[in-house]
């Protein structure tokens, strides 16, 4: 069990935070999820849910997630974009919570793009 | 849309899209009077009253991508199929407010779902918005406000950070379990 936190704890957080917040600006990989009517209908919160429970199982601390609205291409919801620094933006469709584990190892971390589940790419 | 979550969801999604940055949603679940019922507000770009008219039309949208909007739509699909009540006030620059009134026993009303899931996902991301959240079950309540949220963990919380929505979403899930002990909606 922790002891309570000390005034002196909570100042070195937040120095933490601050140095953190500075890092994430600058070596971000973005992960964006498609959140209209079509992507939540076809289940991208439970996507996001997993992503984030995914994230903080491994510790990754420079993965920024938003979200956008309908792209559309409703028929290939869930949509799930992610975008390395000077990396093409890939667009991975149909996505549902057991893929997620595999795009943040193979992709996220690694940057080795699970192709069986691209419908779409933007070069840089 | 399977759960009234869900609905939220999207009506939350929509208030961001107006532009709001200041966003309230209020759960009643009162099986004693027969009703569930949620109320959604925002301070967006709010609508005419001949967009607020049109609102649940699968034809009227504002989005370009494609001429069709299902999203409030579906939710008063949801109401009606079970007897319910969907109001929509809004002026213009004002903002927005939905109103959803379910019957609570009718056997068509969807479950109300995964809340906490639906809040950390409507604000993750939204650096600039504020929200409430009041939840009352019969006669106990629970608010949470991400402002006062910020406060008790003692750094500024951060929407975009996924560590701090497990925290939000933990502490919603936990607040729940003290005023239901147990039951569902």
């Amino acid at each position: 069990m922790n002891k309570l936190l000390t005034m002196e704890d909570l100042r070195a957080l937040r120095k933490d935070a601050l140095g953190e917040m500075t890092a994430r600006q600058t070596c971000d990989i973005q992960v964006i999820v498609g959140m209209g009517t079509c992507g939540i209908a076809a289940g991208a919160r439970e996507v996001v849910t997993e992503l984030l429970k995914e994230l903080q199982r491994r510790n990754i601390k420079n993965v920024s997630v938003t979200k956008t609205g309908c792209i559309g291409m409703c028929e290939r919801e869930v949509l799930l974009d992610v975008v390395r620094p000077n990396e093409d933006r890939v667009t991975y469709g149909r996505v549902v919570p057991r893929d997620v584990s595999r795009i943040v190892g193979e992709h996220i971390v690694n940057g080795r793009v699970v192709e069986g589940l691209v419908v779409g790419r933007i070069a840089r | 849309m399977q759960e009234l979550s869900l609905h939220i969801l999207d009506l939350l999604q929509n208030s961001m899209e107006a532009g709001a940055n200041k966003i309230t949603l209020v759960v009643k679940d009162a099986p004693e009077e027969d009703e569930l019922s949620f109320v959604v507000t925002d301070n967006g770009c709010g609508m005419t009253a001949e967009q607020c008219a049109n609102a649940t039309s699968p034809f009227c949208t504002a989005r370009k991508t494609r001429r069709v909007g299902l999203g409030l739509a579906f939710l008063e699909m949801a109401v009606t199929q079970c007897g319910g009540q969907l109001r929509i006030e809004s002026s213009p620059g004002y903002g927005t407010e939905v109103i959803a009134t379910f019957s609570h026993s009718h056997p068509d009303r969807q479950p109300l779902g995964d809340i906490a899931g639906t809040i950390i996902n409507a604000f993750m991301g939204e650096t600039e918005v504020t929200f409430e959240y009041l939840h009352i079950y019969k006669n106990k309540k629970i608010k949470i406000s991400s402002l006062k949220f910020g406060e008790f963990l003692g750094i500024s919380f951060r929407f975009d950070r996924p560590e701090h929505l497990i925290v939000l979403e933990e502490k919603i899930r936990e607040q729940l379990q003290t005023i239901y002990g147990g039951e569902s909606s």
